[in-house]
């Protein structure tokens, strides 16, 4: 059996890459020898090409999916593993899992004439992921756009909710990551993980209706749906997500257990795709417009609730 | 009156267990003092969830009039009060429908 990679992998090639691939997630504890994860067609590979690709060869590890899988590999692939800081998890992966859960601490933050920021592992069971969160993701971003204060914060209003989204809903074996890149004139973030996924989260709460997985995944960005009914939950982060993505006419894209969403130019499709165990998350914000929770006017709201200010 | 630095417990408040340990410090202070500073200076955001956790559920608790004049807040950006707004508002809306 041989997984395939396109040749080019961006943005709206991971659909085709899930069909690829969907059936690691039917081979948790198979050992099927004679696999060969074939990445040497690889040309262009954008961040979330990368971590996409990184999920699958750790879930693959981690869950013994394969015996032994033949790895093949181009220069290329190589280099964007360096220049993305997989190479080593990589390579901690193929050589010795155990040792791999080690090395996501050794991930490095590289600022150069754009931003990138190497993917940080959100476990949820310690106090590292926070911490490396404050200490190491936030400070480029925050640095890196320091002269637009709306910059700042509408990544972080959409960091904090994607955060809290993935670390509330999340068990420790899910394995989240978040990367983040950007420019002057763009940023996207992408987080990923294998975990429950947003279809059978958030269908648990519609149990009394009907809905299929493409009515689930487009409530999940109407505001009010959470999983947590009667909780803290609010069920406003991917609202917000996808508010800001419409009104900046960006992109955010959900793919999560068969189905997908996509907001591109302020218009929604949804429909069925390969199935990814867990949820991915990809969101890309052009920069000349931002947009922040007091620029949606539905969030100026009641004139009822007084805040007093010193 | 205390004054409680918010930034100490980081720059963006989104997780479950810093929104608690926040609403314990407000409500242990709260115990010991009439009055509550809260200094939002260096807080860029917070998730809906955690304004929710510690605003909304101290709302409800206090009431309207006294939140307004025990809970102050300081140096916040719109966009963290427009969350902390969101969080009260979603807290009542949810006392409402029960």
């Amino acid at each position: 059996m041989t997984l395939d990679v396109p040749k080019i992998f961006k943005a709206n090639d991971v659909i085709s890459f899930i069909n690829n691939i969907q059936v690691i997630f039917k081979m948790q504890e198979s050992m099927t020898p004679n696999v060969r994860i074939d990445l040497t067609k690889i040309k262009q590979i954008s961040a979330l090409g990368i971590l996409v690709i990184y999920k699958v060869i750790e879930y693959t590890y981690v869950n013994n999916c394969f015996k032994k899988p033949e790895l093949n590999v181009n220069e290329y692939i190589q280099q964007k593993w360096k220049e993305y800081g997989f190479y080593d998890l990589i390579h901690l992966y193929v050589s010795n899992k155990d040792i791999a859960e080690k090395g996501y601490k050794d991930l490095s933050i590289k600022l150069q004439d754009k931003f990138f920021i190497a993917p940080q592992a959100l476990l949820r069971s310690d106090n590292y992921s926070k911490e490396m969160i404050e200490k190491k993701f936030l400070p480029p971003i925050r640095k890196y756009y320091k002269d637009s204060p709306k910059i700042v914060s509408m990544v972080f209003l959409c960091l904090s909710e994607i955060l809290l989204n993935f670390w509330e809903h999340a068990v420790n074996d899910m394995r989240s990551i978040i990367v983040a890149e950007g420019n002057k004139s763009n940023i996207e973030i992408i987080c990923a993980d294998t975990g429950d996924g947003i279809i059978s989260t958030l269908g648990g709460s519609y149990k009394e209706h009907k809905f299929t997985p493409i009515d689930i995944i487009r409530k999940s960005v109407e505001k009010g749906e959470t999983s947590k009914k009667m909780s803290n939950h609010m069920g406003y982060g991917l609202w917000i997500l996808n508010e800001i993505t419409t009104r900046v006419r960006g992109r955010l894209h959900l793919y999560s257990q068969g189905v997908y969403l996509k907001n591109e130019n302020s218009k929604i499709l949804t429909g069925k795709s390969g199935y990814w165990q867990g949820t991915i998350i990809y969101l890309s914000l052009p920069l000349n417009n931002p947009i922040t929770l007091t620029d949606i006017e539905s969030y100026v709201n009641n004139g009822q609730i007084k805040l007093n200010m010193v | 009156m205390k004054t409680i630095v918010v930034k100490k417990f980081g720059s963006i408040i989104s997780d479950k267990e810093t929104g608690n340990a926040l609403l314990e410090e407000l409500k242990q202070g709260l115990k010991e003092n009439d009055e509550i500073i809260l200094d939002l200076e260096g807080v860029i955001s917070m998730a809906t969830f955690c304004s929710k956790q510690v605003f909304g559920s101290l709302y409800l608790e206090l009431g309207a009039d006294s939140f307004f004049y025990k809970i102050k807040f300081k140096n916040a950006t719109n966009d963290v009060l427009a969350i902390i707004k969101i969080g009260i508002q979603s807290a009542l809306e949810e006392f409402e429908k029960k």
